[in-house]
């Protein structure tokens, strides 16, 4: 008989870091799963067997990085593999992107995110970058046009609204491309083309429920990101002539929903304080309407979970404190954060509606100099 | 509750059911007691020396540092003197050592009080030659809470029990009812408040209604049920749940004074019976210990009798642990004795604990009930970073235990702050 010597408390919690990935790989595979049955009944058996063998690749790509990475390193393969989880990553990777997506260039982005998203910074909890964010970000700048044309489903909300510049010329207009895509309410449920796990809001939204009871995800997350994205579409909306469906349209498109649940809550890259996560939310979602909006890309979501990410250790710094005694203090802090951003954002659209009006002015002074002739 | 702050508590599973509703085992005393020459971390100043006879009541000295706390006689016998024993402290600390002559011949060390006809400065001079200790745990004395009855509204009596596995309180109140609410209004007459609060947790449906009829001819005093969470008998936690008011160094500040339930029930033997602490009802349990029972045996018994009374180990790699789980120490022997303060002994088989890399969940820093950022102090241990260390206030830090308890990755997270707290009163001397 042995009395061991053991700092306390010797009492632990039954919830494991395992059980919180585990209760993630459900959600992601019910998003899939239902995305994947749309497929079959939508566009055939060979989209649908085509979006799991895309799923197959990655996860066997991101195992076998892994593996790999642990031969050279001569890791025991199991203990590494069951405490480091390359397969959530390659989940979260494939859902990002179209059932298009050529076979090698999601391997090969599986292969970075794993590599140097995750295992370079030191494997498992080290990461800044989400991973899965590194490897979707290699994809769109790298394997953009690598596309398989057999497979293509159409073109996104996202993409054409963009090209319309993200400003409707009148409810009627709008309406008119909307309903390419079924109307707000299949955007809602998601019947449309788009990455495989981003359509369904109405999925993610009960996805994002299951996470939030089994205490695996901070519900503040994704309700203050589609919240502030609403917040400041809707201002935005209002004073550009956009209606209601304005704000709903940008929480519905492009990913929004499906960053919020499964990339913005990733607990390795975001900020471990409560105001730090509303702060490092409400910043992805600044960042998300700036680049819409302003920017080249027609997607947001993506890039501002990155941009957030670099801007993590900072947030933690921002509200290193006694969480009671400074309560005040650090709300005052979120509340200067969303005044700021929303003000950038806001400013930021409107220069780029008032140049876009000053260019259309130019182009019908040029258009009366020449005699009424179109350029 | 605010948004921008976490629950700072959490529902831990009890074990409650292996001891609640078992009847107390009452211990014969051991042909040996020892009473530490140390309460608290105080010195303890004895009076008697070798070869002196003592009956149960004798004084046998007492603290005598700023605080004034008898120690008497839980036996009667004869003084053996002096010897290095295991402590709880996990020091050898000297031991005063009686051998018990099995006739328990008692002199009253002090005269009943009736409570009603007697002033506060009586009660509270009773209270004090009464040698009463906090027997939550921390052992303070209690005379010293309630020296200044014009600040105080409301007594809050602590019946929470909120460590896993620790019914003494509970089965205590059970047992001894008409004592219990004796010592509660005494405490309450005590204490100069308007109002007395006895907190219990809300799933404790059996006693609930019990205590509900027994106060219910001292409309002053309610039975306040409140949320089974950890640590929801911490007085903080437990003041802001009952008056929603935080203090920043003692309760006092916002008009209250707590007690625990069993100090209320010792206030009551000694009121009622001039009988000082000199047995107390302990808690045996846990899955490493053949019989959990509560068990009620005399102070200055050790721990090592009190376990083979309740069947011995039950495993080779054994916790043993002074209190309870979360915020009890581990013992490397089982010589230590029981003292007046003691509520539980927890017994634990050593199951491997698989720990992992954090995962940055901030979950410790969502269920603080200081509301620290314990995983923000580790990172600025680890860097040595004082000025953050002084930021995240690590001093505030009660060690409690629950950011290790809810660590998904299983880390040791309350240790890692004790270093920090180490670090920072080594190198914050300025």
């Amino acid at each position: 008989m042995k009395l061991s010597y053991k700092f306390s408390p010797n009492y632990r919690d039954d919830l494991s870091t395992k059980e919180i990935m585990f209760h993630l790989l459900i959600a992601l595979l019910v998003v899939f799963i239902a995305t994947d049955i749309y497929y079959f009944v939508e566009y055939g058996a060979a989209f649908g067997i085509r979006a799991i063998g895309l799923l197959i690749c990655s996860v066997v790509a991101a195992t076998l990085t892994e593996v790999v990475w642990c031969l050279v390193l001569k890791k025991d393969i199991k203990t590494f593999l069951s405490s480091s989880f390359p397969w959530i990553t390659a989940i979260i990777l494939t859902l990002t992107v179209q059932v298009s997506a050529s076979y090698y260039a999601l391997i090969i982005s599986t292969i970075i995110a794993i590599f140097f998203g995750k295992l370079v910074f030191g494997g498992f909890g080290q990461n800044i970058f989400n991973p899965a964010g590194v490897g979707r970000a290699v994809f769109a700048s790298s394997f953009a046009g690598s596309v398989v044309n057999d497979f293509v489903t159409g073109a996104t909300p996202t993409a054409t609204f963009a090209n319309e510049g993200w400003f409707a010329a009148s409810d009627a207009a709008f309406n008119t491309f909307v309903s390419k895509f079924g109307g707000l309410s299949s955007m809602f449920i998601g019947t449309y083309p788009g990455a495989i796990g981003e359509t369904s809001f109405l999925v993610l939204l009960l996805v994002a429920i299951y996470l939030v009871y089994k205490k695996v995800i901070d519900y503040r997350i994704p309700v203050v990101y589609i919240g502030t994205i609403f917040v400041t579409t809707l201002i935005i909306g209002l004073v550009n002539g956009q209606g209601i469906w304005y704000p709903l349209f940008h929480i519905l498109t492009g990913g929004a929903m499906f960053g919020a649940v499964f990339m913005l809550t990733d607990p390795v890259t975001n900020p471990t304080s409560i105001p730090g996560r509303i702060v490092f939310a409400m910043g992805a979602a600044f960042f998300t309407v700036l680049i819409r909006i302003n920017a080249n890309l027609p997607e947001g979501v993506l890039f501002s979970i990155l941009l957030m990410n670099i801007l993590t250790p900072a947030i933690e710094r921002m509200f290193d404190s006694h969480q009671i005694n400074d309560e005040k203090k650090n709300l005052k802090k979120v509340i200067i954060t969303f005044v700021v951003g929303f003000l950038i954002v806001f400013g930021m659209a409107m220069y780029k509606v008032n140049t876009a009006e000053a260019a259309v002015n130019t182009n019908n002074s040029i258009v009366s100099v020449l005699g009424g002739e179109k350029l | 509750m605010s948004i921008l702050l976490g629950k700072m508590s959490y529902h831990a599973f009890g074990h409650k059911d292996l001891t609640a509703h078992d009847e107390i085992i009452k211990l014969e005393a051991p042909s040996e007691i020892k009473i530490p020459l140390m309460i608290s971390n105080a010195p303890f100043e004895a009076i008697v020396k070798e070869g002196d006879k003592v009956k149960v009541g004798t004084k046998l000295g007492a603290r005598n540092d700023h605080f004034y706390v008898p120690v008497y006689s839980p036996v009667s016998g004869v003084v053996k003197g002096i010897k290095k024993n295991m402590h709880s402290s996990l020091k050898q600390v000297d031991h005063l050592i009686i051998e018990n002559d099995g006739k328990f011949e008692f002199e009253a060390p002090f005269e009943p009080l009736d409570f009603e006809k007697a002033s506060h400065k009586e009660l509270l001079e009773f209270v004090k030659e009464a040698g009463l200790v906090g027997c939550g745990g921390a052992g303070f004395p209690t005379y010293v809470k309630y020296m200044m009855p014009e600040k105080i509204d409301t007594l809050i009596i602590n019946a929470v029990e909120c460590e896993p596995y620790i019914t003494s309180d509970f089965r205590g109140i059970y047992d001894n009812l008409d004592l219990f609410v004796h010592g509660v209004r005494a405490m309450f007459k005590l204490s100069g408040g308007k109002e007395g609060l006895v907190a219990i947790k809300e799933d404790k449906t059996d006693l609930i209604p019990i205590l509900e009829e027994a106060f219910s001819s001292y409309p002053e005093i309610k039975v306040a049920k409140v949320p089974n969470v950890y640590p929801m008998g911490w007085e903080r936690t437990l003041v802001y749940e009952l008056v929603k008011k935080r203090y920043v160094k003692l309760p006092s500040e916002v008009g209250c004074v707590v007690s625990n339930a069993t100090t209320a029930i010792a206030l009551a033997d000694a009121l009622i019976n001039s009988m000082p602490i000199t047995r107390k009802l302990v808690t045996v349990s846990g899955n490493g210990i053949k019989k959990p029972a509560n068990v009620l045996t005399y102070v200055g018994t050790p721990v090592k009798y009190l376990i083979d009374k309740c069947g011995g180990y039950n495993g080779d790699k054994i916790i043993l642990i002074a209190g309870g789980p979360m915020m009890g120490k581990s013992m490397v022997s089982d010589q230590y004795v029981i003292e007046a303060q003691c509520n539980a002994v927890t017994v634990l088989i050593d199951e491997p604990i698989d720990e992992i890399a954090c995962l940055r969940c901030g979950r410790c820093s969502d269920y603080c009930p200081s509301g620290l950022q314990p995983v923000r102090i580790n990172n600025a241990e680890k860097t040595k970073d004082l000025e953050a260390l002084r930021k995240l206030s690590v001093m505030d830090c009660i060690e409690c235990g629950l950011c290790s308890f809810v660590c998904p990755s299983k880390i040791q997270v309350t240790e890692g702050i004790r270093k920090a707290k180490r670090y920072f009163a080594l190198n914050n001397k300025k």
